[in-house]
């Protein structure tokens, strides 16, 4: 820390290491899987947690800080980093659903499917980046963030409801390309075929 | 018969906890008799799961944080050029204002009894009535007269100082305005007030508490490691009904306190601080009490009762908007002569 800074910057300083830093694994996380570059990640991040040191002043003592990062994060992100990228095409929901219940119907799945899966590591996570953007941040934020729908729609800007179509959509879409991928892979048996 | 209803976004609720009991037992209800609907919940669920075990973090890069704060640092020597925030910039000014204050007060004061005198040297009648002293030198030598005529009817050009006169113009010199002597410049008038403040903050939510446990040796250990340069004592007042919820760095008249909140029954608040300073510091109008040989000092400021005392060379101070009493008694428990 600087000599220079008096009490209340010195004050200030620590709150927000205290209240912010313990965040920055799980920001970096999720910078990670939407840069898919790790220096960009790492960039993301240090520009975030500027970001938000700037207008710690705005940050209202009490409300969830790690949310507030991420809102912070996602900004800069949608801004700067995120480039003209070719969203794969969406499905319609029809035809998800009917994916998704062929792909629930023909394979046989249990917790060892899990386990092998995990076992593939960077091969697997191509099923989550796969996922359009906004369908990926759905389950970053609720299913690995843990947030609840309310803090997930404001990182995102959005609807509550929003964030329930797309997580709907997010899981069954992943579902499918993990059995998918399990298959292929020999860890999952085709059955009733 | 009529076909079933199968469930969709209700499994994803259940699934993420957002129902209420009703709905909750209606849709668990319809798993156990729908095998559609229970391999849908099943299966999503396993999604979840492993999306949470899958997606995790990672182990960040180890230098980010290193990276983080050494921007933070450049960030904060940049910062020194531009303007300070209103609420930063007032407690480092407001003593050097303070002090120029008392310093234009003091010329005002100094000028205006200059102003006045003027006048009344170009009015020895005047002078002679009020029996205001004139200095010698600044008067015609008095001519010696053994008949000593009425002061009225003096030669105005001409004032005759009798010895009472001159006896008496050294109570009138000392009779001018006071300048504020040391002590009380080193008063804080503002210290109970701004003790009181921070109480109010917590109480608004409005002063986050940096660490929350319930632990007074890791709270003790916490100010140690901020940078709390004197020896903190966090009070155990478990036996007194207050649990401690936690604390923080804080300041009290621009010097760094150990600020811990307390909550009681009724989810009542005791804050309490220490900083290093004297009780010579505190300004008029405290109800003074003693006990076990230790001097408090109680002020009551709109509702909050504030009681300090000195430990060594460090202030502690107890605040709260509970019965003044119990506030009182608070402190006589935990105040320990040093």
């Amino acid at each position: 820390m600087p000599n220079s800074l008096t009490f209340d910057d010195e004050h200030q300083r620590i709150q927000f290491e205290t209240l912010t830093l313990p965040f920055t694994k799980s920001i970096y996380n999720t910078a990670l899987r939407l840069t898919h570059r790790p220096e960009d990640a790492s960039d993301l991040v240090q520009e975030t947690f500027l970001r938000a040191y700037r207008t710690f002043s705005n940050f209202t003592p009490g409300t969830n800080c790690k949310a507030w990062l991420f809102t912070i994060m996602y900004s800069i992100f949608v801004n700067k980093y995120r480039k003209a990228q070719r969203e794969p095409q969406l499905v319609s929901i029809e035809e998800l659903e009917e994916k998704f219940h062929r792909s629930l119907a023909t394979t046989e799945w249990d917790g060892h499917v899990a386990r092998n899966l995990r076992e593939f590591g960077t091969k697997v996570d191509q099923a989550l980046s796969e996922l359009p953007e906004s369908f990926r941040l759905a389950v970053l934020l609720v299913d690995v963030e843990e947030m609840s729908y309310e803090e997930a729609a404001t990182v995102l800007h959005c609807p509550v409801g929003t964030v329930r179509s797309r997580l709907f959509r997010a899981r069954k879409l992943l579902f499918v390309e993990l059995q998918q991928f399990a298959r292929e892979e020999g860890y999952a048996r085709s059955a009733k075929v | 018969m009529a076909e079933t209803r199968h469930f969709k976004e209700e499994i994803q609720e259940l699934l993420d906890n957002r129902l209420d009991p009703e709905a909750r037992l209606e849709v668990e209800k319809h798993l156990e008799l729908c095998g559609e609907c229970r391999a849908e919940s099943e299966a999503l669920r396993w999604t979840k799961q492993f999306s949470r075990q899958q997606y995790a973090a990672e182990a960040a890069p180890a230098k980010l944080e290193e990276n983080i704060l050494a921007a933070l640092n450049l960030d904060d020597r940049r910062s020194s050029h531009r303007a300070l925030p209103p609420l930063s910039w007032w407690p480092q000014q407001r003593a050097i204002l303070a002090y120029g204050l008392l310093l234009c007060v003091a010329i005002a004061l100094a000028l205006s009894y200059f102003i006045l005198r003027e006048p009344l040297r170009k009015s020895p009648e005047l002078v002679a009535q009020q029996e205001l002293p004139v200095k010698p030198e600044l008067s015609p030598p008095p001519q010696p007269s053994p008949e000593s005529a009425p002061s009225s009817q003096r030669s105005p050009t001409k004032p005759k100082l009798s010895p009472k006169l001159k006896s008496d113009a050294k109570p009138q010199l000392a009779a001018k305005p006071k300048l504020p002597t040391r002590p009380e410049l080193l008063t804080k008038p503002q210290l109970p007030a701004e003790v009181a403040q921070d109480y109010r903050s917590y109480k608004a939510g409005k002063l986050p508490l940096l660490l929350q446990t319930e632990d007074v040796r890791e709270m003790e250990k916490f100010f140690s490691e901020a940078g709390i340069t004197f020896k903190t004592r966090v009070f155990d007042l478990g036996m007194m009904n207050y649990r401690l919820v936690g604390g923080g760095v804080h300041q009290v008249i621009n010097r760094r306190s150990a600020l811990f909140v307390y909550r009681g029954k009724g989810d009542s608040i005791l804050v309490c601080q220490m900083y290093q300073g004297r009780v010579t510091e505190l300004p008029a109008g405290a109800v003074r009490r003693e006990n076990k040989g230790i001097q408090f000092h109680i002020y009551r400021m709109k509702g909050l009762t504030v009681a300090f005392w000195q430990e060594g060379g460090v202030i502690c101070v107890l605040t709260s908007d509970v019965d003044p009493e119990e506030v009182v008694q608070l402190a006589f428990a935990k105040a320990v002569k040093v």
